[in-house]
C-alpha cells in the first residue's frame, strides 16, 4: 500500500514539472518588447478614475525613458492576477497586500513606493452616538461593512487587529457586508445605521468631513491606536503605501531606468509622488498572521501535518474505533428488535390517545367558534334595537347642545343653566357608553369563566340588554325575580347568551300571533335546590314534533334562521349541570325553563 | 318627570310632548324653554289625554314608537275627540307606510329621527301659528253660534232669507206676512247678530255652516 502511494506521488510530480516547463516555454515568449510599456494598475474606482491617477506617473515615465510609449492597463484584482501570471504587463501598480501575494506566487518586485500622504491603514467607523462601541471586541455580534475581503486598507488592515482581539470577522459578525467601491459606500452605511460599524481606509472619513460631505463628529473612530504617521484617527497599524513593481520577466535594466524616472517625478500639485521601495515586511506579518494571501496554506498545514506524522497511529485507533461501532450497533440492533414489539403496542396507545386529545381539543375550540358567531348572530338580530338603545342618548345628547347654544345666545347668559346643560349631556353619553359596553362585553371572544353568579342579575342584564329590541316590536318584557335566589356556579356571559335565545325567540313567537299588545313574562324562583328561569311567550305554541326537535343543531322553524341557538343553550345548559326544557303554556304560548342547580358549599368558598 | 310645566299658566300657547324615554323627553324640553315656549310633557299618550287642557292653544310633539298607545293612535284619538291641535308625530328611520298614514288622518308633519332641531323648533313654531289661527276662529264661531241662539223662529227664518240675498218684498211673499213686519224682524235680527249689512250676516251664516 505505501510503495504504490509512492509511485503514484512521483508520477504526479512529473507531471506537474512538465507541466510548469511549458507555461514557462510559452511565458518566455513574451520578453522581447521596448518602445511600449505596459503598466497594469489596480483599478479599484473603475478603469477612468485609474487613468487620471496613474496618468502624471505615466508621463513622468515617458518623459525619464524618450522614445517609450506608456500604456496603462486598468484591471481588478483577478484581472492583474492572469496579466501577471500571462506577462501581459511589464510592470504593476497594485495595493499592498495583493503586492505581497504576487511577490510570493509571481515574483514581482518592488521598485518604488508610493508617497500620497495618506497611510495605509485601517480606520473602523461607528456612529458618535453609539456609546455601546468601545473597543474592537465590542464588535462580536455586530454588523460591518466592508469594501471586499480583499481590500487592504478597507478590510484587512483591520482584520488583523480583529484577530489580535481574538476576533474572526467571518464567525463572531452577525454579518459582514461587502458593499464594493467606493469606500463612501461604507460610510453611507454606518450613517444610515444600516451597519454597526464599517471599515474604510484611514484618513477616508477626516477627507469627507474636509469635502464637507459628511458632518463632523456624526462618525468616530474605534479603538484609536497611536501613530505618528498622520493626524487621522487611525483603528489599525500603519503599512508602507502601495508600490511600483516589475514582474519577474521584465529586463532589469528597462526597471532601473523606470524607477529613476519615478524617483526623479516631480509630481503636479494633487498627483502622487514616488519614494524608495519600503520594507513590506509589515504586509508580510499582517498575512502570516491572518494565514491569507501567499500564507493561505498555513490555515490547513497543522491538520495536513499531523496526518502525514502519526498516520499509523491514526489507523490503529480507526480500527479500533470502528470495531467498537460495530459492536455497539450489534447490540443496539438487538434491544431494538426486542423493544419493538413493546413499542408498537405502547405506539397504538399513546396514538389512540393523541387522537382522542385532538379530537376533543378541536371540539372545544369549534365550539367557542360557535358560541362567539351564536353570539354574534345574536346581536345581529338585535341590532335594531341596539341602535335605537344609541341613539336615544344621541339625540337627548343633540338636544342638550342644541338648548345650551339657544341659552348662549341669550342675554344674560344663564351660566347654572349652562353647566346643568353639560352636566346633562356627559351623563347622556355615559349612557350611551354603557351601551357599548354591554354589546362588547356580551360578543368578545373569550374562554368560558367559572364563577358564584346572581341568577336574578344576569336575568336583568340579559333584559336590559334584549329592552330596545323588545320595545320595537311592541313586545313587553315582564320580569319578576324573587329575592334572595340561591346563588349558582357558571359562565356569565354564556347565561345571558341563553336567555338572549330564549327571549329572541320569546318575542319571535309572541309578535303578530293574534292582536297585540303581546307580553313576554320572565321569572327567576328558587326550585328543586337550585334556581327555575322561565320565559313565557303569547305565541302559537309548539306541536310535538317540533318540541322533539327543539334542540337538534340545524333544526329552525324561522325561515332565515341558523338552527344553532337551542342548540348551543341546551349544550351551555348542560355544562352547567341544569337543564332546559320546552312545554305549553297555560295561555297556549311555549314556556321554556331553564334549572340550574345551586352552588355548592365548596365551590363558593373557592370563588 | 311626567307632567312638568314651564311657562306661564295662562292662555299662551303650550308644547306638549310626549315620549316615554325620560331623556329624549327632559332634553326636548330643555331645547324649547329657552325659546320662551311653555312646555309639557308626559311619558304615555293615556298621561296625556288624561291631563291636557283641550282649551287651550298648543301643539303636540308624540314620539311613534311608545309601549301602550303608539303616537299615531293618540293622533287618531284626537281626531275622534275632535280635537283640533297640530301634531308633530317623531319616527324612526324608515317608516314609510307609517307616514302615510299619518298624512292620511292629518297629522301636521312627521319627523324622522335623528331630529334636526333647527327643522323641529320652525314646525313647532309653524304648529303653533297654525293653533292659534284655528283657536280665533274657534272663538268667532263660538260667538256668532251665542247670538244666533238669541234670535226668535221667525228672526231666524228672516235672517236665513236676507242672507241668501232676497228682498223684503220677496221674503214677506215667502213667508206670507206682511212686508212691515219682515222689516221689524230683518232689523231685529241684524242688531241681535251686530251685522251691519246683509252681506256681513251672510258671512257670519256661512261661518257656522247655516242657522242650524
Amino acid at each position: 500500500m505505501k510503495s504504490s502511494t509512492s509511485e503514484h506521488a512521483a508520477l504526479l510530480r512529473t507531471i506537474l514539472t512538465l507541466w510548469v516547463s511549458v507555461v514557462g516555454l510559452v511565458l518566455s515568449g513574451g520578453e522581447m518588447r521596448a518602445e511600449t510599456i505596459r503598466v497594469g494598475v489596480l483599478a479599484f474606482l473603475g478603469a477612468e478614475h485609474s487613468l487620471e491617477e496613474w496618468g502624471p506617473t505615466a508621463r513622468a515615465i515617458e518623459t525619464g525613458l524618450p522614445g517609450t510609449t506608456v500604456r496603462l492597463v486598468p484591471l481588478d484584482h483577478a484581472g492583474l492576477d492572469r496579466a501577471v501570471a500571462g506577462a501581459e504587463i511589464d510592470f504593476l501598480i497594485t495595493n499592498p497586500g495583493h503586492y505581497v501575494e504576487l511577490e510570493s506566487a509571481q515574483g514581482v518586485s518592488r521598485i518604488a513606493t508610493l508617497d500620497s500622504g495618506a497611510p495605509v491603514a485601517s480606520a473602523v467607523l461607528v456612529r458618535a452616538d453609539r456609546r455601546d462601541l468601545r473597543t474592537l471586541a465590542d464588535l462580536a455580534g455586530k454588523r460591518v461593512a466592508i469594501v471586499g475581503t480583499t481590500a487592504f486598507g478597507g478590510f484587512q488592515a483591520a482584520w488583523r487587529e480583529f484577530a489580535a482581539a481574538g476576533l474572526d470577522p467571518f464567525r463572531d459578525f452577525s454579518g459582514l457586508d461587502s458593499v464594493g467601491f467606493p469606500m463612501t459606500r461604507v460610510i453611507d452605511a454606518v450613517v444610515a445605521n444600516r451597519v454597526d460599524a464599517g471599515i474604510v481606509r484611514g484618513c477616508v472619513k477626516e477627507q469627507r468631513e474636509a469635502e464637507g460631505a459628511l458632518a463632523p463628529g456624526a462618525l468616530r473612530v474605534l479603538a484609536p491606536m497611536p501613530t505618528s504617521a498622520t493626524a487621522c484617527a487611525l483603528s489599525s497599524r500603519v503599512y508602507p503605501d502601495w508600490p511600483f513593481a516589475k514582474l519577474r520577466g521584465t529586463p532589469t535594466a528597462m526597471a532601473k531606468r523606470v524607477a529613476t524616472a519615478l524617483l526623479t517625478f516631480d509630481p503636479p500639485a494633487g498627483a502622487a509622488a514616488w519614494t524608495v521601495p519600503l520594507d513590506y515586511q509589515p504586509v508580510h506579518e499582517a498575512f502570516r498572521d491572518l494565514k491569507i494571501g501567499p500564507y493561505e496554506p498555513l490555515r490547513h498545514i497543522s491538520a495536513r501535518d499531523v496526518l502525514a506524522r502519526y498516520w499509523q497511529l491514526l489507523a490503529v485507533l480507526g480500527i479500533a474505533l470502528g470495531a467498537w461501532a460495530v459492536h455497539v450497533l450489534r447490540v443496539e440492533r438487538l434491544v431494538r428488535r426486542r423493544t419493538a414489539e413493546l413499542a408498537t403496542v405502547n405506539g397504538d396507545l399513546r396514538h389512540e390517545i393523541e387522537r382522542r386529545r385532538r379530537v376533543e381539543e378541536q371540539e372545544a375550540l369549534h365550539r367557542k367558534e360557535l358560541d362567539h358567531a351564536a353570539r354574534l348572530s345574536i346581536l345581529g338580530e338585535m341590532a335594531g334595537g341596539m341602535a335605537h338603545e344609541l341613539n336615544q342618548p344621541l339625540a337627548a345628547i343633540a338636544n342638550y347642545a342644541d338648548g345650551c347654544e339657544l341659552r348662549l345666545k341669550a342675554s344674560p347668559v344663564d351660566t347654572t343653566a349652562l353647566m346643568q346643560g353639560t352636566r346633562l349631556i356627559r351623563q347622556q353619553a355615559e349612557r350611551a357608553a354603557q351601551v357599548i359596553q354591554r354589546m362588547r362585553a356580551f360578543v368578545r371572544k373569550r374562554e368560558p369563566t367559572q364563577a358564584v353568579i346572581d341568577a336574578g342579575e344576569v336575568v336583568a342584564e340579559a333584559v336590559e340588554l334584549f329592552e330596545g329590541l323588545a320595545r320595537r316590536t311592541g313586545v313587553r318584557i315582564e320580569t319578576v325575580v324573587v329575592p334572595a335566589l340561591p346563588a349558582v356556579m357558571g359562565d356569565r356571559i354564556q347565561l345571558q347568551q341563553v336567555l338572549l335565545n330564549l327571549l329572541q325567540n320569546a318575542v319571535d313567537a309572541s309578535a303578530g300571533h293574534g292582536a297585540g299588545p303581546w307580553t313576554v313574562r320572565v321569572e327567576a324562583r328558587s326550585e328543586e335546590g337550585g334556581v327555575a328561569i322561565t320565559v313565557a311567550d303569547q305565541g302559537a305554541g309548539m306541536t310535538e314534533e317540533v318540541r322533539a326537535r327543539l334542540f337538534e343543531p340545524f333544526f329552525t322553524t324561522k325561515p332565515d334562521g341558523l338552527g344553532l341557538g337551542l342548540a348551543l343553550c341546551h349544550s351551555i345548559v348542560e355544562e352547567h349541570r341544569g337543564r332546559l326544557q320546552a312545554s305549553l303554556g297555560a295561555g297556549g304560548g311555549t314556556v321554556m325553563r331553564l334549572w340550574l342547580p345551586r352552588a355548592t358549599a365548596a365551590e363558593g368558598a373557592a370563588a | 318627570m311626567s307632567g312638568m310645566t314651564s311657562g306661564g299658566t295662562g292662555d299662551e300657547p303650550i308644547v306638549y310632548i310626549v315620549d316615554d324615554d325620560d331623556a329624549m323627553r327632559h332634553s326636548l324640553e330643555w331645547l324649547l324653554t329657552p325659546l320662551g315656549l311653555a312646555v309639557r310633557s308626559f311619558a304615555s299618550a293615556d298621561a296625556f289625554l288624561a291631563e291636557h287642557d283641550p282649551g287651550r292653544t298648543a301643539c303636540l310633539v308624540t314620539d311613534v314608537r311608545m309601549p301602550g298607545m303608539s303616537g299615531l293612535e293618540l293622533h287618531e284619538e284626537l281626531v275622534r275627540r275632535g280635537a283640533v291641535l297640530p301634531v308633530i308625530v317623531i319616527s324612526g328611520h324608515g317608516d314609510v307606510p307609517m307616514a302615510v298614514r299619518a298624512m292620511r288622518t292629518g297629522a301636521l308633519d312627521f319627523i324622522e329621527k335623528p331630529l334636526n332641531n333647527q327643522l323641529l323648533i320652525e314646525r313647532i313654531q309653524q304648529a303653533l301659528r297654525l293653533a292659534h289661527t284655528r283657536r280665533e276662529e274657534t272663538r268667532e264661531t263660538d260667538a256668532i253660534r251665542a247670538r244666533l241662539a238669541a234670535l226668535t223662529a221667525r228672526e231666524r227664518e228672516v235672517a236665513q232669507l236676507v242672507a241668501a240675498g232676497k228682498q223684503n218684498k220677496a221674503i214677506a211673499h215667502v213667508l206670507g206676512i206682511s212686508l212691515k213686519t219682515v222689516e221689524i224682524h230683518r232689523h231685529n235680527a241684524m242688531e241681535k247678530m251686530a251685522a251691519t249689512t246683509g252681506a256681513d250676516l251672510a258671512r257670519m251664516l256661512t261661518l257656522v255652516g247655516g242657522v242650524g
